[in-house]
C-alpha cells in the first residue's frame, strides 16, 4: 500500500472562480469555475498540494443562483480578511498560501505589477473588482506566510479609465521580513494581454493556462533531488503551453520567482509520462522504431505491429528514427503529441 | 582520484533572423542554458536543443541537433512572424495591398499646410468590421485648430485603409481619434526638417471598455521616420529595426545589446525614430555605456527638435526647457521627474504645462483624453 502522507496543515489556499458578469457587458466564461474546481482537486490530492479540506477557502460564482451577481468584491475579499486580521493579532498563519483566481481580469494602467479580477457585479461605470495582487503583496510584505503561490488565469488587458483600488487594510510601516518570503507568481498573460479558454478533448471548458499549469504540477520533471521546484514548473510551462492551446494562439505566460529561494511544490522520482501517437508513413509492416533521448542515448526500440503506435514519454526532446531507413524526426514532448515519421 | 574526462564540447551559435530578436537556448530537459539578443553562443555537448526566438510577445521555436562531428555549429533561426501596424513583409499582419498603398501614398502630398517636413498617416484594418479605419481621425495643431481629416486623404473601404500625407512645418501635431461621440483621445507626433514622420495604426475594437466600434488603435500605433523623398520602403533596414525596438519598448523587453546597437548605428544618418526608440530601450535597461555610444551618433539638431531625445539622453549645457510635448509616455515621466527636481524646466503657458491634466498611463505613447 502506498504510504499515506500527513496533510500539509500549515498550507492554506484561497480559490476564486467567476464565470458570469451580467452587468459590465463582458461575455460569460465557462472555464473559471472548472479551473477553480480542478485546482482545488490538486490542492486536496495527497500526491499534489495535500491540503486538508478545511484549509481551502473558495468562492465560486456557481455557489449562488445564476444572475445573483455573486461574488461581489466584499464576498471574495473576505477570504483574505482572516489572514490580515490574524497578522494584526500577532498570529503566524502558516508556511504556504496558495491564491488562485480565474475569471475576467484587468491590469492597472499605471502599475504593471497590479492585476485584479472583475467582481460579478462589475459595471461599465463602476468596475468593481478584487485587487488580488494587492492582497497578495500585502501578505508578502508583512511576511504572514513563508511562501506565497499566486496563480491568475485572467486577462491583464489595460482599460485606461480603470484603476485598481487599494483595499482598505492598514499598511504597517515597520520593517518586516518580506525579502525572506519565497514566492511564485504565475499569470496566464503578460500585462496588456488576454488569457484564453477553450473546450478540451474531454468536453470540458478550461482556461488554457490553468490546464497547462495543473498538468505541469503533475508531470514536470523534478530536479536531481527529486524536487519539483518553481523553476522546474516555469521551464516546463514555457515549453508545454503551446500543446494545450489547440487552434488558439496563446502568448507566453508571465511567471516570476526568485530562483535563489525557490518553492518546492512536490517531490517525485521522475517526470510524469505523456502519450505520443506515432504514425508510420509509409508503413510496410514490422518496422522498428528507435528512440533516442536528448543526449542521443538509445532509450527504446519498438517493433511496430501497426502503422500507428503510442509511446509514453517524459517531457523533453527526442530523436525518433525508423531503423534501416533514412526516416527520422526530432520531437518535443509534450508539444508534438501527434507525429508522423 | 581523477575526474573522468568530460564529454566533448561543441561551440554552438544560434542566430536570430532579426538582430533585435531575443534568443533563448534550452537543453532537452527544458533548462535554459543561454539567452541573448540577436544570437547566442554556448559550449554544449552533442545532443538535442531547442532555440526560441522572440519578438515582443510572439515566439517561434526550432529544434536543433548538435552532432559530435563538428567543432562549431551555426544555426540560423527563422524570422518571427510578429504583428505590427506597419505593413512589413514577414509579419503576421502583412497585406500586400496595404504595403503597395503605403508605398504609393507616402510619395503623394495630399494636403500642403506648410513646408519642410511631412506627416504621413496610414491606418488599416484586417477584419471586415475594421474596413473604415479613418473613422474619428483628425489632425490638429497644438492650439487645437483642425488641420485635416479623412476627407483630405484616401479612404479605401474595399482594401480597408486610410492614407493621408500632409506637408507641414517642422513641429509637433496632435493626432486625434474619437472613440465614441465625445470621447476623443490624442497622441503627439513630432515632424522634423527633411523627414517624413509616418504613423501606422490598425483599426481595432476600441480599447475603451464597452465600446464596440472599430477605431485606429493609437495606444499601440507605430511611428517611423523616413527621409523626405524615400517614402515608405519596408526594405530599408531601419524600418524593421524601429519596429522591433518599438515592440521591445511596448512589452518591456531588454533587447539592445552591443551588437544590436552597432547594427542600429550602421545606418547614417541615424534615423530619428530609431534613435528615439533605442534611447528609451537603453534608458529602461539603465545602460549608460551604450547610451553614451548612441549619443555620439545622434545629430544634435535632431536631438534639439525632439523632446523624446532631450528627455532620454544626457544633455550637456544648460537646463533643458520643454515647450513641445514628447511622443512617448516614458519621456513624459522623465520630464515630470526632472521638473520636480528642478533639473528641467517646463515653459510657462506651453502645451506641456497644460498637459499635466488628462494624461493617461499607457505603456508606450503619451495619450491624452481631450
Amino acid at each position: 500500500m502506498p504510504e499515506k502522507l500527513m496533510p500539509n496543515s500549515k498550507h492554506h489556499a484561497i480559490v476564486i472562480g467567476i464565470n458570469d458578469y451580467p452587468l459590465i457587458g463582458l461575455p460569460s466564461l465557462k472555464g473559471p469555475v472548472n479551473d477553480a474546481n480542478d485546482f482545488c482537486a490538486w490542492l486536496r490530492d495527497p500526491a499534489g498540494g495535500n491540503l486538508p479540506p478545511e484549509n481551502i477557502r473558495r468562492v465560486l460564482s456557481s455557489d449562488a443562483p445564476s444572475g445573483s451577481l455573486f461574488p461581489t468584491p466584499n464576498q471574495a475579499e473576505s477570504l483574505f480578511e482572516r489572514f490580515i486580521g490574524d497578522y494584526y493579532d500577532g498570529k503566524k498563519e502558516g508556511e504556504r498560501l496558495y491564491v488562485f483566481a480565474s475569471g475576467h481580469g484587468f491590469g492597472d494602467p499605471s502599475d504593471i505589477s497590479k492585476t485584479a479580477l472583475y467582481a460579478a457585479n462589475a459595471r461599465k461605470m463602476l468596475p468593481w473588482h478584487v485587487a488580488v495582487t494587492n492582497y497578495v503583496e500585502w501578505l508578502r510584505r508583512h511576511a504572514v506566510f513563508d511562501e506565497i503561490v499566486l496563480i491568475m488565469d485572467c486577462c491583464r488587458t489595460v482599460n485606461l479609465p480603470y484603476e485598481i483600488r487599494e483595499p482598505q487594510y492598514v499598511t504597517c510601516q515597520e520593517s518586516v521580513n518580506a525579502d525572506s518570503v519565497r514566492y511564485f507568481y504565475a499569470f496566464a498573460a503578460r500585462r496588456g494581454n488576454a488569457s484564453r479558454e477553450r473546450t478540451f478533448a474531454d468536453g470540458r471548458v478550461s482556461g488554457i493556462f490553468t490546464r497547462a499549469f495543473i498538468d505541469a504540477l503533475k508531470v514536470a520533471a523534478p530536479d536531481s533531488q527529486g524536487n519539483v521546484t518553481g523553476q522546474r514548473l516555469k521551464d516546463h510551462l514555457h515549453n508545454s503551453i503551446g500543446s494545450f492551446a489547440g487552434d488558439v494562439t496563446v502568448k507566453p505566460p508571465d511567471i516570476a520567482l526568485d530562483s535563489t529561494q525557490d518553492i518546492i511544490f512536490c517531490t517525485r522520482k521522475k517526470a510524469g509520462v505523456i502519450p505520443v501517437n506515432v504514425s508510420l508513413a509509409p508503413y510496410s509492416g514490422g518496422e522498428t522504431i528507435i528512440l533516442r533521448d536528448g543526449n542521443f542515448k538509445e532509450i527504446r526500440q519498438v517493433r511496430a505491429n501497426a502503422s500507428q503506435l503510442t509511446l509514453e514519454l517524459e517531457p523533453g526532446l527526442y530523436k525518433i528514427a525508423v531503423k534501416d531507413t533514412g526516416r527520422q524526426k526530432l520531437i518535443e514532448v509534450p508539444d508534438n503529441d501527434q507525429i508522423t515519421v | 582520484m581523477t575526474k573522468s574526462r568530460s564529454k566533448r564540447q561543441i561551440a554552438l551559435t544560434v542566430r536570430a533572423a532579426d538582430c533585435l530578436a531575443e534568443v533563448f537556448l534550452v537543453n532537452s530537459r527544458f533548462e535554459r542554458i543561454a539567452a541573448g539578443v540577436g544570437s547566442v553562443d554556448a559550449a554544449v555537448t552533442p545532443g538535442l536543443y531547442k532555440a526560441r526566438f522572440r519578438v515582443g510577445q510572439v515566439q517561434t521555436d526550432s529544434l536543433i541537433e548538435v552532432g559530435a562531428d563538428a567543432e562549431h555549429m551555426v544555426f540560423e533561426g527563422p524570422p518571427v512572424q510578429f504583428d505590427t501596424p506597419v505593413p512589413l513583409p514577414q509579419t503576421m499582419t502583412w497585406r500586400q495591398e496595404h504595403e503597395q498603398a503605403a508605398r504609393k501614398e507616402s510619395h503623394t502630398i495630399h494636403c500642403r499646410l506648410g513646408s519642410g517636413s511631412q506627416l504621413f498617416l496610414f491606418f488599416r484594418g484586417l477584419a471586415e468590421a475594421a474596413s473604415r479605419p479613418w473613422l474619428g481621425v483628425s489632425v490638429h495643431d497644438l492650439d487645437g485648430t483642425l488641420l485635416a481629416g479623412p476627407e483630405q486623404g484616401i479612404c479605401d473601404e474595399r482594401s480597408a485603409f486610410f492614407a493621408l500625407n500632409l506637408e507641414v512645418d517642422p513641429g509637433c501635431y496632435s493626432l486625434r481619434v474619437e472613440e465614441e461621440p465625445g470621447e476623443v483621445y490624442e497622441i503627439f507626433v513630432s515632424t522634423l526638417s527633411g523627414w517624413q514622420t509616418q504613423v501606422f495604426a490598425l483599426a481595432e475594437q476600441s480599447w475603451l471598455p464597452g465600446v464596440g466600434a472599430f477605431r485606429a488603435a493609437l495606444p499601440v500605433a507605430s511611428v517611423l521616420t523616413a527621409a523626405i523623398g524615400t517614402g515608405f520602403d519596408p526594405s530599408v533596414v531601419s524600418v524593421r529595426q524601429s519596429e522591433l525596438l518599438r515592440l521591445g519598448l511596448l512589452h518591456g523587453r531588454n533587447i539592445l545589446a552591443k551588437a544590436g546597437l552597432d547594427s542600429v548605428l550602421a545606418e547614417q544618418p541615424l534615423n530619428p525614430m530609431t534613435a528615439v526608440f533605442a534611447a528609451h530601450v537603453l534608458l529602461r535597461q539603465e545602460d549608460a555605456a551604450l547610451t553614451a555610444e548612441l549619443v555620439k551618433h545622434v545629430d544634435r539638431c535632431v536631438v534639439a527638435a525632439m523632446p523624446d531625445l532631450v528627455a532620454a539622453l544626457p544633455v550637456s549645457g544648460g537646463l533643458p526647457v520643454f515647450v513641445l510635448p514628447p511622443m512617448l509616455r516614458s519621456s513624459w515621466q522623465r520630464i515630470m521627474e526632472a521638473a520636480g527636481k528642478e533639473k528641467a524646466a517646463i515653459s510657462p503657458g506651453s502645451v506641456v504645462e497644460q498637459l499635466k491634466d488628462g494624461v493617461l498611463n499607457t505603456p508606450l505613447w503619451l495619450l491624452r483624453r481631450r
